[in-house]
């Protein structure tokens, strides 16, 4: 096929050729095991999270009627109790309450039944509103921790054992082991208290016009790139690494290679690896993002989660940990189909 | 003469190895706060001993919390327990990923199922899971440590079980295979003893993951706050807004013995590792 020019082609023909050469890089087996993998993990998921309310002690429409009688003082204990054993058909066997929660829950608008703070608010809509903001920060950080990750990493293979490669990989071992809410209080206390340059708390002023919504970013964006940072650097200094002790690059620079092909040629090669590193600590980093949201009062899902463990509201707490998964699960599944681009033998094991 | 072959061996790796023998400096001093606390305390840690908010000064070295509470005790009280929760995910995680690991290598029929149900785990969003099962829960710290550790087994249990399966081609195993050494004495002496610095490589991570995801959950006003650990104190100082009203010491303290402690694990784990793969 490559020996064709492609001018040969219609336009048609040659979408339909590069989807081709894209296809033909998964095998069968591969795409049904991979496949089958997050199907599973969602279920996992989906059981964990119709157990965990059983496994309370006492019956859980006890507690949770007497949680909203005691957020809501006006409301009547048995009339929220009798809504409640409905709605979750607490009167039926357990495998058909199974299929009524997985019926409700399986939907674009998933049911876990209404908020105990904004009764009769869904929860679902509760943890979506705050699930935008979340995935603003996480996207925004680490697009910019991965495009810098990327300069660092192959910066620091280049001056492999020199100063600044020796001095920050240790460093870059410390930064990971910060917690992340610990760094944002310390931001807070620089920036926001000490210097009084950027405001502390919240995402935005009094109206959410663009220009407030990126002063209030600031802060807790630059806290998630610096921890973030570090991984994404080492795992690109490694796959440079590899690329700059390889024979290939060792023959093309003693026939007068260009510095700027060879930083071409790096950045093609560790281009991939990072991209797949990226989406797999997607997992380890929306728990830290939640911490930090937390500490900035930002409206995302930390902030919802917080305030959920401490008005005891369970429903949101389970649509938390329902979206969690399922943005974790689907980047993870991003993560295996970018694998046999970068390395085809990968697809056939 | 190979005892002290071995030990000119361990020398020369601690003088060799810098990234282990700053890792091991860290790790003691924090052990030896640990064995100070059993003798010696300066006052006790949830008693009211000084003046609210007070800044470090030579009678409280780490200033006060907001009810004149001694940081320096909670701090040193701290030690121990957030030690001890980061040790018990160790050895559960250890303990399964050895067990999980050699039988995948050992056990065809196992291999499959077990190595499936590590991806799963892998997957799982721990924080958000954390966060869920204590909410509902309320376990004690131990309990969340020990979920952790169960949570981290599949990390440690696909390199174990890579070890062994090239230990398993060696030639010497073939060799007491045909001459009917039973399967489980191998398993048991010679795949366990071999695989066992490995597991403890991989089991000081999840210290560190252990000590930072309580951490976390007692920031979001989760598990027992009366219970003293570094991240309970933190978690108290921001419910508290010791930073809002000028409290650094209450949080930069305890923060900076988190970050100092899993440091020096991960430069004990980093400086074992590239030993391990230098053999």
């Amino acid at each position: 096929m490559a020996t064709r020019a492609m001018g040969n082609y219609s336009h048609q023909e040659r979408i339909t050729s590069f989807f081709h050469s894209i296809s033909s890089r998964y095998t069968k087996r591969y795409l049904i095991k991979r496949l089958s993998n997050t199907v599973i993990i969602f279920f996992v998921v989906l059981v964990i999270n119709f157990i965990i309310p059983h496994l309370m002690p006492g019956n859980f429409a006890i507690t949770y009627a007497l949680q909203i009688v005691r957020e809501h003082p006006g409301a009547s204990f048995g009339v929220v109790y009798h809504r409640i054993l409905n709605l979750f058909g607490l009167n039926h066997p357990i495998y058909i309450q199974f299929l009524d929660y997985m019926r409700a829950v399986i939907s674009i608008h998933p049911n876990f039944g209404p908020s105990f703070q904004f009764y009769p608010t869904n929860a679902w809509v509760v943890v979506e509103m705050a699930a935008k903001w979340t995935l603003l920060l996480l996207g925004t950080s680490q697009i910019i921790a991965w495009g810098v990750g990327i300069l660092v990493g192959i910066y620091m293979a280049q001056r492999k054992d020199k100063f600044f490669d020796k001095v920050f990989q240790p460093v870059f071992y410390a930064l990971n082991t910060i917690p992340t809410f610990w760094l944002g209080l310390i931001f807070i206390l620089i920036f926001a208290i000490t210097l009084k340059v950027l405001p502390p708390a919240g995402a935005y002023g009094l109206t959410p016009t663009i220009p407030s919504i990126i002063e209030h970013m600031i802060l807790p964006l630059s806290v998630l790139i610096i921890l973030s940072l570090p991984s994404h650097a080492l795992i690109i200094r490694g796959a440079a690494l590899e690329v700059l002790s390889s024979d290939f690059i060792t023959a093309a620079t003693a026939e007068g290679l260009k510095q700027g092909t060879l930083y071409k040629i790096i950045f093609k090669n560790s281009l991939l690896p990072s991209l797949t590193q990226l989406f797999l600590s997607i997992g380890y980093l929306i728990g830290g993002v939640m911490t930090l949201e937390y500490t900035f009062s930002y409206p995302g899902m930390g902030t919802v989660i917080a305030s959920a463990v401490l008005s005891e509201d369970y429903p949101v707490l389970q649509a938390a940990l329902y979206i969690a998964a399922l943005v974790v699960l689907l980047s993870n599944l991003s993560a295996d189909l970018l694998y046999p681009l970068i390395d085809p033998r990968v697809s056939y094991e | 003469m190979s005892e002290s072959a071995t030990f000119r061996g361990l020398n020369n790796i601690l003088y060799k190895n810098s990234f282990l023998k700053a890792g091991i400096i860290i790790i003691s001093f924090f052990i030896g706060v640990i064995l100070v606390t059993f003798v010696y305390l300066p006052s006790n840690p949830y008693a009211s001993v000084g003046p609210d908010f007070a800044p470090p000064s030579y009678s409280f070295p780490f200033g006060t919390t907001n009810i004149g509470q001694n940081i320096l005790s909670q701090w040193m009280v701290g030690t121990g327990s957030t030690l001890s929760v980061g040790l018990i995910a160790a050895v559960v995680s250890m303990v399964f990923g050895v067990m999980f690991g050699i039988s995948a290598a050992f056990v065809k029929h196992m291999d499959e199922p077990l190595m499936r149900s590590a991806d799963v785990i892998l997957t799982l969003p721990t924080l958000p899971l954390m966060i869920v099962l204590a909410a509902f829960l309320k376990p004690t710290e131990d309990l969340i440590a020990i979920i952790i550790g169960i949570l981290s087994w599949p990390a440690t249990a696909r390199v174990i079980r890579s070890t062994s399966l090239s230990i398993k081609s060696q030639p010497y195993i073939e060799v007491a295979l045909m001459s009917g050494v039973p399967k489980r004495a191998i398993m048991f002496k010679d795949v366990f003893f071999h695989t066992l610095p490995i597991a403890l490589t991989y089991s000081i991570f999840s210290i560190i993951g252990a000590i930072l995801t309580i951490a976390s959950l007692n920031f979001l006003g989760l598990g027992n706050l009366s219970y003293i650990t570094w991240g309970s104190m933190i978690a108290l100082a921001n419910d508290s807004s010791a930073i809002y009203l000028g409290a650094w010491w209450w949080i930069i303290i305890p923060g900076l013995s988190i970050i100092l402690l899993s440091t020096g694990f991960a430069f004990i784990a980093y400086g074992l590792e590239t030993k391990w793969r230098s053999i």
